[in-house]
């Protein structure tokens, strides 16, 4: 019954990009999906606002930075996508040609090239340097993600029709698509030596595919319990040594999965996600901590230490919901993009 | 290590084709894999070479046969180690160079010898062993100037830079003294293409050659030249040789279409498999690397034979019913149990059958067997806290040694090449 909600509600919508709006609770079912529990907060961190800007004039849906450090690239819905530089938030490219808002934006493992997706159904790769369109993947559907995998010559792209495309970079014709799930398929990411890759979808359940035969190995799926219903999983991203998958679910948890035996360890909350999109991801500093970060749809910025679960820091300086977080590779940096009509990036520093 | 999660099926022989690739206007002729397997080096009949990339089969560099080029025939093609160049024999008594990554040549050497086929040392990089139609085989040491390194790009474009080498002709007899030179026949053609054959095998450390020398099997030291041993086996004439991981089992395809199997711990020869009914010729022969089972591939139908070595039989016989041109080249991927093969039109990679793992659309769903009485499981409220305690390592990669990484960057050898870098121009393509 929840599904034909959702589907009646998506068609309504002109543009998707533009809300990625997952409104189907109601307010008297919303308690039951967040789990309540005491969260303690661990002293001895601070974080400071480095920059702020606004480039864009509608919400923007992605943040990444690049691998080699030194960029930081931004889609939005206002059918542009940007590249800057870390140290100064300057802008180098503006990147334009789609017909639609964007949905992502993703980088090649060699800084040279993004990958942009958009809701007018195509995929474009652009070269950083030059800022020229090379390439164009037309898949019919509506593209919420592309990710290139570690050895970049596949390419990933997750759409609305439900399907899974592996496509070759260097070519002009997508290569592969295959059924993957029965709901929208959010995104799609690959493991570190290429060997395997994850996709999360709308029916809650995160697939693990071997990449050279497409073959289904693994289903995990976020429901709390076996009795409880199966919330959209919204984002996927596998850990370096690619043992977990570290998860955004739409009832304001955060997981980090064991991918052999399917069960979840680590679970991050504090934060409010039922509605949007909301992006996590990793931070690696080099005094060994590590970190998880996720925006909220409070305009607040939530950081835990990945292993105690322990909530470091809840930043609140946006006025909309925080779309998409991105920790820097190297650095103790992290950016994080929001909500129109704020339409703004900042970019945090630990200490 | 990630591959864990998948049930290796019992049919381990890879009989099913995964992917075809088709050219009409261009004939394939050779097959060679780069040592980790990523990239595929492939010979057309007019010499030229393309290299694959092995997810995808499409190709990424190109080299053509120009007449600055000279290349006029390639008669045999080998990856150097470090993944970066090509080194390649003509019909005319030259070894090309030619670096992949700038697609340009970097040495032409004039052997003076026909060469028939070239194989790389397991582990050094300027050794080479070649058997030559009219001398004995040798092998040739190359003396790279001293200030080359594969990563440095060359001060002047079209210039080649001066590889010294040295051959070492493996013709002396058991006491080490050199044997009379003999003059050989001439190869024989098969429809008008150079019939390939291989007389010596560098063993799978590098330590040891294995020469075959019509009766006998002489087997010599790689580094100081020297014969150390031989062994009498039934006269035979080799076209393609083979040789197991453990160095235990070694190959012969002969020309009398008998595929002699000699056992080097007992030096003695233990199995020949022939044909009975169709009496057919094989173009080559591997054996697999763990020396189980044999894989031959028919010289004038599209057919590839599965032999076993534990019960000296025939065990299967495949073929591609869209083509009916014989073989022209098998090779294993160094990784996985795949086999690609070339016909005259097309590329096929084969690969044991897949198994359709349902299990993996439902993993929390568990089997019962007939009559087992279930009731109806009341899920009990799980205690998060305690569940969530243990330290996860989130970084270090574990290493399974029964599994074979799909690419694992710590095997890669000093200034090794993986991958030709990304490089999306607009107006490419071929």
């Amino acid at each position: 019954m929840e599904n034909n909600q959702f589907y009646q509600k998506e068609f309504s919508h002109n543009n998707y990009s533009e809300l990625k709006d997952l409104n189907i609770h109601n307010s008297q079912e919303n308690d039951t999906w967040i789990y309540q529990e005491k969260i303690p907060k661990s002293e001895g961190h601070n974080c400071n606002l480095k920059s702020s800007i606004n480039p864009h004039q509608r919400a923007i849906s992605s943040l990444n930075f690049s691998p080699n450090g030194l960029f930081i690239a931004s889609s939005s819905a206002d059918k542009t996508a940007k590249i800057f530089t870390v140290s100064d938030l300057k802008e180098i490219q503006c990147l334009s040609g789609h017909e639609k808002g964007l949905s992502h934006i993703s980088w090649s493992p060699d800084s040279r090239y993004v990958c942009t997706s958009s809701d007018d159904q195509t995929v474009k790769i652009w070269e950083v340097e030059t800022g020229q369109e090379l390439r164009e993947f037309d898949y019919q559907s509506i593209v919420f993600s592309s990710n290139f995998n570690p050895r970049g010559n596949l390419l990933i792209s997750t759409t609305y029709d439900t399907y899974v495309h592996i496509s070759d970079v260097r070519a002009k014709l997508p290569l592969q698509k295959f059924p993957g799930h029965s709901t929208p398929v959010t995104h799609g990411c690959f493991s570190h030596d290429n060997s395997i890759f994850a996709t999360s979808s709308f029916e809650g359940l995160i697939r693990i595919w071997e990449t050279r035969t497409g073959t289904c190995l693994r289903s995990i799926n976020n429901s709390l319990s076996p009795k409880d219903p199966e919330r959209p999983c919204t984002f996927v991203k596998f850990t370096p040594n690619s043992r977990y998958v570290l998860s955004s679910n739409l009832d304001s948890r955060v997981l980090l999965t064991d991918i052999y035996t399917g069960k979840s360890k680590k679970t991050y909350q504090g934060h409010i996600n039922y509605r949007f999109c909301v992006g996590s991801d990793f931070l690696f500093t080099f005094k060994n901590m590590d970190f998880v970060i996720s925006g909220s749809e409070d305009g607040s910025v939530v950081l835990w230490e990945l292993q105690s679960k322990q909530m470091v820091a809840v930043l609140k300086q946006h006025q909309e919901s925080v779309i998409d977080v991105s920790g820097h590779p190297t650095l103790p940096i992290f950016g994080s993009c929001s909500h129109s009509p704020e339409n703004s990036i900042k970019l945090w520093e630990l200490n | 290590m990630n591959l864990l999660l998948k049930d290796f099926s019992k049919n381990f022989l890879p009989s099913e084709i995964e992917h075809e690739v088709e050219r009409t206007k261009q004939k394939f002729s050779l097959l060679k894999f780069n040592r980790l397997g990523t990239l595929l080096a492939v010979v057309f009949q007019d010499s030229t070479i393309a290299i694959w990339d092995f997810d995808t089969l499409n190709m990424i560099k190109y080299l053509e046969n120009t007449k600055e080029n000279r290349i006029k025939k390639i008669i045999s093609i080998e990856w150097r180690l470090d993944g970066r160049e090509i080194i390649f024999a003509n019909s005319q008594k030259i070894l090309f160079i030619w670096d992949i990554l700038n697609s340009e040549f970097v040495a032409k050497l004039n052997i003076q010898q026909e060469i028939t086929f070239i194989e790389k040392h397991p582990i050094d990089n300027n050794k080479y062993l070649i058997t030559s139609s009219s001398e004995t085989p040798s092998v040739l040491q190359l003396f790279p100037p001293q200030n080359y390194s594969s990563q440095k790009t060359k001060p002047e474009k079209d210039s080649l830079i001066d590889f010294k080498y040295k051959l070492f002709p493996l013709n002396k007899d058991l006491n080490n003294q050199p044997k009379k030179k003999i003059r050989k026949r001439k190869p024989t053609t098969i429809r008008g293409k150079i019939q390939i054959f291989q007389q010596a095998i560098f063993s799978p450390k590098g330590d040891r050659i294995y020469y075959v020398n019509n009766s006998k099997i002489e087997i010599w030291d790689s580094n100081s030249f020297e014969i150390l041993n031989l062994f009498e086996i039934p006269k035979t004439e080799p076209l393609n040789l083979s040789i197991s991981r453990n160095e235990d089992i070694l190959l012969i395809n002969g020309k009398e279409k008998k595929i002699h199997v000699i056992d080097l711990t007992t030096q003695s020869k233990i199995h020949e498999f022939f044909d009975f009914v169709e009496k057919r010729s094989w173009t080559k022969v591997l054996i697999h690397e763990n020396g189980e089972y044999v894989v031959s591939g028919s010289s004038q139908d599209h057919l590839i034979y599965f032999w076993s070595i534990r019960n000296r039989e025939l065990i299967k016989i495949v073929s591609d019913k869209s083509s009916d041109k014989g073989i022209h080249d098998i090779v294993f991927h160094p990784r996985f149990d795949i086999i690609v093969t070339c016909s005259e039109n097309f590329v096929c990679t084969w690969a044991p059958m897949a198994q359709n793992n349902w299990r993996g659309f439902g993993s929390w769903f568990t089997e019962l067997t007939e009559r087992e009485q279930v009731k109806d499981v009341i899920p009990k409220p799980r205690n998060i806290e305690n569940e969530e305690k243990d330290f996860l390592d989130i970084k270090t990669i574990q290493k399974d040694p029964l599994v074979q990484q799909y690419l694992n960057f710590e095997n890669c050898l000093e200034e090794e090449i993986i991958d030709i870098p990304l490089d999306i121009g607009k107006e490419d393509e071929i």
